[in-house]
Formats: C-alpha cells, sequence, structure tokens
C-alpha cells in the first residue's frame, strides 16, 4: 500500500464492520478495503472514510439519513497502554457538521471481541430497540421497557439479563428527548459525551448498544505487545517512585533538578502520580485561580467572583472523603477514574466528578456547593447529558435570568441565579424533560438564544453551536483556534498546541519535531497547531486516550507494528493524521458547516480589567488564517484544496466539495 | 499584620487545598513571605528557587509575579495571595 506502509499480513483487525439498517432491520457485514485500515487506521479515522460518502450533505442529524458510528481504535483491544478508547461518529446535530466523541471504559475492546472493527446505524426505527450481539450473532431487540430509563439502569436491567458480561453503551432521558447536548453512556458513567450524539442515537430510537463478544483480537506477535506493554508499565512504576522521591525532597531538589535536566522527567513522573490519585479533579482550584478556569460564564475573575475558599469545596482532594475504590478504562496503567460512596445523599456508588464538571458546575456558575456537584454529576451521567454543555446552558439561562431576558414565569416559577445551588437541579431536570424555558435550552445555547433573542446571544458562549469546555482560550490561545477551527468544535480535547505544551507530545512519540510558537505571539502559531492537528488525529485512531501523551515515551511504532503488521514511520504516522483530519473537514464543506462562530469572551473582546487574562485579547482571524494556511487548505474560507486532496489520496471527496461550499469568514458572536 | 494564602495543588508529598494565616512584618515582601510559609510548614519548594522552577506559582490578586521581582513585590494586608502548583487537568 502507497508511500507510508509496507503490507505485510493481515493482523491487528477483521476487515469488517456490522452495518444496521434500523429502519429495515436488517443487519449485515461491510467488508472493509484493506488499504483503509493504512489510510486511516481505525477510530473516526477508519469513520470519516466511510461517513464522508454515506451521509447526504442535506441529511438531518436527527432524521434516518444520519448514521452513527461506534468505531474503537486500531489499538483497541490490545494491551498497548491507554488504547482503550472508542469514538463515536455522526453528523452533530449542534453544529451540523462533523460529530465525534470519544469514551474509555470497556465497552470499546468489546466490540471488537464481536469480531468488527465497528458497528454502524444507518435509518430510524419505528420502536425502540437495542442491538444485542450474543455469541457471535446480532439481533436487534425491542427497547419498549427500557425506554424511559436512566442510562446506568438500562445498564443494570441488561446485566440481569444477559449476564454480568455484557457490555453497554445507551443513552438516558436526554437522548431519548432529543436533547442536543445529550451524550452516549457506557461502563454506568463513562460518556461519549460532545457533539450531542446521544440525540442521535434518541431519534433512530435505539436505546442501546449490548455486547458479548468472544473473538480475540488478532495480532501478528502477542507477546511482543506484551511485554512492551509490562515493560511501559515498570517505566512509569519507576517514574511514580522517582516523583514520589523527588516530590518527598523537593526543598532541595529545584537547583538540582535543573543541573542534571530532570525537569520534565519529574513532570512526567508527577502527572502520573497525582492523576492516579486525584483524576483530573486536581487542579480544579489552581485553574480558577490561574485563568485557564471560565468563571461566571466567561466574564468573571476566579480570585474576585469565585475565590479559593469556596473553590476548594469542589476539589478532588476535597472528594477524597468519599473515595471507595480508583478505576480504569481497559489497558490503562494509570487509572485516573474513582468510584465514590456519597450516604448522606443515597448515593451507594457514583462516579468522581471529572475537573470539567467540577467547574462547568462550579467556577462557571459560581456554585460551591460539593453536594450539589455530586448530585448533578449523579444525575448527568443517568440522564447521558454531556456535562460541559449542560454547564455552559445553566451558566447562559442564569445569565438571562439576571439581566430579566427571561424571568420566573418561563422557569416555572424557578428562582435561578449565580451561586444559587439549590435551583441547579431543577433547572437540569426542566431541560432534560423539556419543560418551560428547558424545552428552549434542551436545543444548546445558539439555538436558544435564536429563539429567545432580546440580546441572549451575548450570553451564549459556544463555537458554531457548541458549548465552550472549561479551558479558557485566553489562557490557551491556541484553544481559540482549535475551538472555531477543528471539524467538531468547542473541544478541549481537539488538537491545540497550548494544551499540549502541558505534556509534550514530542516525548510521547520519539523524534517529533513540533514547529515553535509562541504563546501569545499570534503570527507564531499557525505550522505548530497545524503539526499538533496532524498528530493528534492519529493518535486518537489508534485509539489512545489523551493522558497517554502526557505520560511519556511509548514505543509506538513497535506497538503498531506488533498488534497490526502495519509498518510506519513518524513522517507517516504525520501524514495519516493530516488525511484524516482533511477529510473532516472536507466532510463540513460538504455539508456547508465550517462556520467560524465564536462567543467574544472567549477572545478578551473587550479584553478583561482584572485577574490573570487582564488586558488579554486574541488575535483569532491571523491565528485561523495561518493555521489553515499550514494545512494547505484555503486560508480564507479553510475548505481545503484540490491539491492537497489529490496529495492525501482523497480525490472521491473533490466532487462532494462543489455541492455545498460557501465563503466564510470569521464571525464573533455576538 | 496577618496576611491569609490560599493553597492550592500538591506541595512536596503534601496535597494542600486550604488557606493559612502567616504573621508578617508590615510591608514585607514575597520573599519574605515564602521564607515564613517555608518555616512554618517545612516545605521548602516555598522559595524564590521553587517559583524559579516552576513548583510553585505566586499569583497576588490574580497576577502572577515573576521570582525575579520577589524582593521588590511588598504584600499588604488586603492582597489576595495564592501559592499554585502549575498543572492543568483535563
Ligand atoms: S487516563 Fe483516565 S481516561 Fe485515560 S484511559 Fe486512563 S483511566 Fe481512562
Amino acid at each position: 500500500m502507497k508511500e507510508e506502509s509496507k503490507m505485510v499480513e493481515k493482523f491487528g483487525y477483521f476487515g469488517k464492520i456490522l452495518w444496521v439498517n434500523l429502519s429495515t432491520h436488517e443487519i449485515n457485514e461491510r467488508e472493509i478495503p484493506e488499504e483503509w485500515y493504512h489510510q486511516y487506521l481505525g477510530g473516526y479515522g477508519l469513520a470519516a472514510r466511510i461517513l464522508f460518502e454515506e451521509i447526504p450533505f442535506d441529511a438531518d442529524p436527527l432524521g434516518p439519513d444520519n448514521i452513527l458510528a461506534f468505531m474503537p481504535g486500531l489499538l483497541t483491544g490490545t494491551t498497548t497502554p491507554f488504547t482503550g478508547r472508542y469514538m463515536v461518529c455522526g453528523k452533530s446535530p449542534l453544529s451540523g457538521g462533523w460529530g465525534d466523541s470519544n469514551s474509555g471504559g470497556t465497552f470499546g475492546p468489546e466490540i471488537k471481541r464481536c469480531g468488527y472493527d465497528g458497528i454502524i446505524f444507518v435509518g430510524k426505527s419505528e420502536k425502540p430497540v437495542y442491538l444485542l450481539i450474543k455469541e457471535g450473532k446480532a439481533t436487534i431487540e425491542d427497547a419498549s421497557s427500557l425506554w424511559g430509563k436512566d442510562a446506568i439502569e438500562t445498564d443494570e436491567l441488561l446485566r440481569i439479563k444477559h449476564g454480568n458480561r455484557i457490555r453497554v453503551a445507551a443513552i438516558g432521558m436526554a437522548g431519548e428527548n432529543l436533547i442536543r447536548n445529550a451524550g452516549i453512556v457506557n461502563d454506568k458513567g463513562r460518556i461519549a459525551a460532545r457533539s450531542g450524539l446521544g440525540a442521535v442515537m434518541g431519534s433512530k430510537k435505539l436505546k442501546a448498544v449490548a455486547l458479548i463478544g468472544a473473538t480475540k483480537y488478532p495480532y501478528k506477535n502477542k507477546n511482543s505487545v506484551i511485554q512492551m506493554t509490562k515493560e511501559y508499565k515498570d517505566k512509569m512504576k519507576f517514574k511514580d517512585l522517582m516523583s514520589r522521591v523527588m516530590m518527598k525532597f523537593n526543598n532541595i531538589l529545584p537547583g538540582m533538578m535543573r543541573l542534571i535536566k530532570m525537569d520534565l522527567f519529574l513532570t512526567e513522573g508527577m502527572q502520573v502520580t497525582m492523576m492516579s490519585k486525584y483524576g483530573t479533579g486536581l487542579s480544579t482550584a489552581i485553574s480558577s485561580e490561574v485563568g485557564d478556569a471560565p468563571v461566571k460564564n466567561w466574564n468573571g475573575v476566579g480570585y474576585i467572583d469565585f475565590p479559593q475558599k469556596k473553590v476548594r469545596n469542589l476539589t478532588a482532594q476535597n472528594l477524597e472523603q468519599w473515595k471507595v475504590k480508583p478505576y480504569g478504562c481497559f489497558s490503562c496503567p494509570l487509572r485516573c477514574g474513582a468510584i465514590l460512596s456519597v450516604p448522606e445523599l443515597n448515593l451507594k456508588e457514583t462516579h468522581r466528578p471529572e475537573y470539567e464538571t467540577a467547574t462547568a458546575f462550579g467556577a462557571l456558575i459560581l456554585n460551591d456547593d460539593v453536594n450539589t456537584l455530586l448530585k448533578v454529576n449523579e444525575y448527568l451521567n443517568r440522564a447521558g447529558y454531556d456535562s460541559i454543555s449542560a454547564g455552559g446552558v445553566v451558566a447562559f439561562a442564569i445569565e438571562c435570568f439576571e439581566n430579566g431576558i427571561i424571568t420566573k414565569e418561563d422557569t416555572g416559577g424557578l428562582e435561578i441565579g449565580w451561586g444559587k445551588s439549590e435551583s441547579i437541579m431543577p433547572l437540569l431536570e426542566m431541560i432534560v424533560k423539556r419543560e418551560h424555558i428547558g424545552a428552549i435550552l434542551a436545543d444548546g445555547v445558539k439555538i436558544a438564544a435564536e429563539k429567545i433573542g432580546k440580546g441572549a446571544e451575548k450570553y451564549a458562549v459556544h463555537a458554531n453551536g457548541q458549548e465552550l469546555p472549561m479551558h479558557d482560550s485566553k489562557f490557551g490561545p491556541s484553544l481559540a483556534t482549535t475551538y472555531v477551527s477543528d471539524p467538531t468544535p468547542g473541544r478541549h480535547t481537539a488538537a491545540s498546541i497550548d494544551f499540549m505544551e502541558v505534556g509534550p507530545i514530542g516525548k510521547f512519540i520519539k523524534g517529533l519535531k513540533i514547529p515553535k510558537s509562541k504563546k501569545h505571539k499570534y503570527n507564531s502559531k499557525g505550522p505548530a497547531q497545524a503539526f499538533m492537528a496532524k498528530i493528534h488525529q492519529t493518535v486518537n485512531a489508534l485509539g489512545f486516550c489523551n493522558f497517554a501523551t502526557w505520560s511519556g515515551n511509548i514505543r509506538l511504532l513497535d506497538f503498531i507494528f506488533q498488534a497490526t503488521g502495519i509498518q510506519l514511520t513518524n513522517d507517516d504516522l504525520i501524514k495519516i493524521g493530516y488525511r484524516i483530519q482533511t477529510l473532516r473537514q472536507a466532510f463540513n464543506a460538504k455539508h456547508g458547516a465550517i462556520q467560524h462562530q465564536i462567543n467574544t469572551r472567549a477572545l478578551g473582546i473587550p479584553p478583561m480589567e482584572k485577574g490573570p487574562l487582564k488586558g488579554i485579547t486574541l488575535d483569532i482571524k491571523t491565528m485561523v488564517r495561518d493555521y489553515y494556511e499550514s494545512m494547505n487548505w484555503d486560508p480564507e474560507t479553510g475548505i481545503p484544496t484540490n491539491s492537497v486532496l489529490e496529495h492525501l489520496e482523497l480525490d472521491f471527496a473533490k466532487t462532494s466539495l462543489k455541492l455545498n461550499t460557501k465563503n466564510t469568514t470569521i464571525v464573533m458572536l455576538p | 499584620m496577618k496576611i491569609i494564602v490560599n493553597l492550592a495543588g500538591s506541595f512536596g508529598l503534601k496535597s494542600i487545598n486550604s488557606e493559612v494565616s502567616i504573621d508578617l512584618k508590615e510591608n514585607a515582601n514575597v520573599e519574605e513571605l515564602l521564607q515564613a510559609l517555608r518555616r512554618l510548614l517545612k516545605i521548602k519548594v516555598f522559595s524564590v528557587k521553587g517559583m524559579k522552577s516552576n513548583f510553585i506559582v505566586v499569583m497576588i490578586n490574580g497576577e502572577r509575579i515573576d521570582p525575579k521581582f520577589a524582593k521588590n513585590r511588598n504584600i499588604c494586608e488586603s492582597d489576595y495571595i495564592s501559592i499554585v502548583q502549575p498543572i492543568q487537568g483535563g
């Protein structure tokens, strides 16, 4: 196959996906051309190749023409550290463009254990159904008795029916009620949350996907992969130990570390040590202080509006009092998750809130009540509602309420406001049930602001329809580029240099040379942003968790070769990522969804007058233009050029682009 | 004067998310604050060296203090002071 890989033999994939037509209830297997695995790997790479041609440009995201794909990464199912992820893909009801979402747990590997490289749903069922794969047979089952149940109950009921080995991905009430920010829940609390794909699943009346497989991953050389995994884990344990020693004696270490140039080593070690203990919430208090966390719907200042005495209630350190056990996704040596038990709230077993949730329901809306955070976290997991977007919607509603744009009449008498913790759960329930103003908020802040009018769009903090995550782009400027120009907008887990600089990808994959850029020099960032956008796609398509890239070097090319027989170089990794990112962008061009809308609060227009982000205004036009130029896409419109499509063997995309291209300029909202 | 310092992060092996109250002479500077904290908490990363090595970030009224100016930056009782570990979550 082509220049970027040499085919050896067929290992590491099954060469087929399960194709489920929910309109006709037909189930088929579709063969995937072998070269696609070499060109797109797996996960959303492979999905982009399939969905680009299969979803018509005028498909309604919530109609039968949309397609929903569950795609494990190429290495998912192997012991390769951090690769237990799967991606859900389809046309997003939030942006009208490419949608994908990523989740861990144990569901992704189970798709492989069923002998498939992906499961794809087309059409729309008349009645609620779920897909069952058991003993090598796929059937569509009646889900009438599950409809109306939350995602965790659904998981439990399917376990009772089919045995505890079953792995379930399900929607809750949010997906059923077509809340545009709905996600898909697996392992009773991991959620493929972003892009609104839970609503797509709900629109297809697909309640759950339930899998029990027994197929073995077709390794090229299983022993080698296991051996390399062991070496990686040993190295990780050593780093953990070293970081503990260093932290213990850090009274003498700062100077010494500079001398022996070990600062990065410590960073990796600390990352492992701290993340495995506290999870992502380890930085909840820090982030609101330094300007990383958006405060008061992106218009506040941490030390003034949400000082430490408030935010510290919500930190992972405070949540330790309820911790029962840690847990991790399949094949993960870091294990950043934890189960809590909070008897006083009647929560026998609940997932520890992540940083994003603790900030979206903390600093963003000025809630400092930890009980509310715990209840909200559990509720959103059960409802299958993206906590980032849910927080954004609540913040929007509060600010509209505070400014008289919505009133008690709209909220059914509920008084909402900054820091009014007791009103948060009732408001969320109102949205999920689509009652009162909830019926409008259920469509996300962009559509809600359009419907409400009266200047509400000022408070709608989103990029191209998706609410922004809990990382202020004024703190990490290239995040703004990502938010506004990535095919799935408003994502902190999409490629971005400032965020990723925390744990350089150049250490994760040896020999990568990341172009240099300066944080606030806005015309210096294009090449680095493009580089990160490319490599990030490859890492995702292989099935890696983002945190892998923060945890030090891995023998990536060896893992790929020993698992799949595909021989790649670093240049191949970059070209494959370039191809995937370009195809995702081409999907948006085809669907007229390159929009470039972003709320000015994310850009520092007008600049903040106080706090760590004081005076910062981002030059978004330069950053986006330079990124497009570095991708060799049209710098004005972001549409991939014909020469790039040819270079990346994406010729098939050329005609489709002509269907629905339009000039786009960056629209700063409001 | 009595100064309240907000601590957030893991310093040494101690994870601290709390505030400490500390007595300082009038017009004390950041370096003196760190010295006092170091004596009180026995965590020696509370030092200008610790700032330079990026183990800690000192912020006063929401603004990051450059370690170069630790000696020149005076503190007063009404200042909001925080010391955090420079890490970012996900
Ligand atoms: S680091 Fe956390 S989210 Fe990532 S794979 Fe491991 S347990 Fe899952």
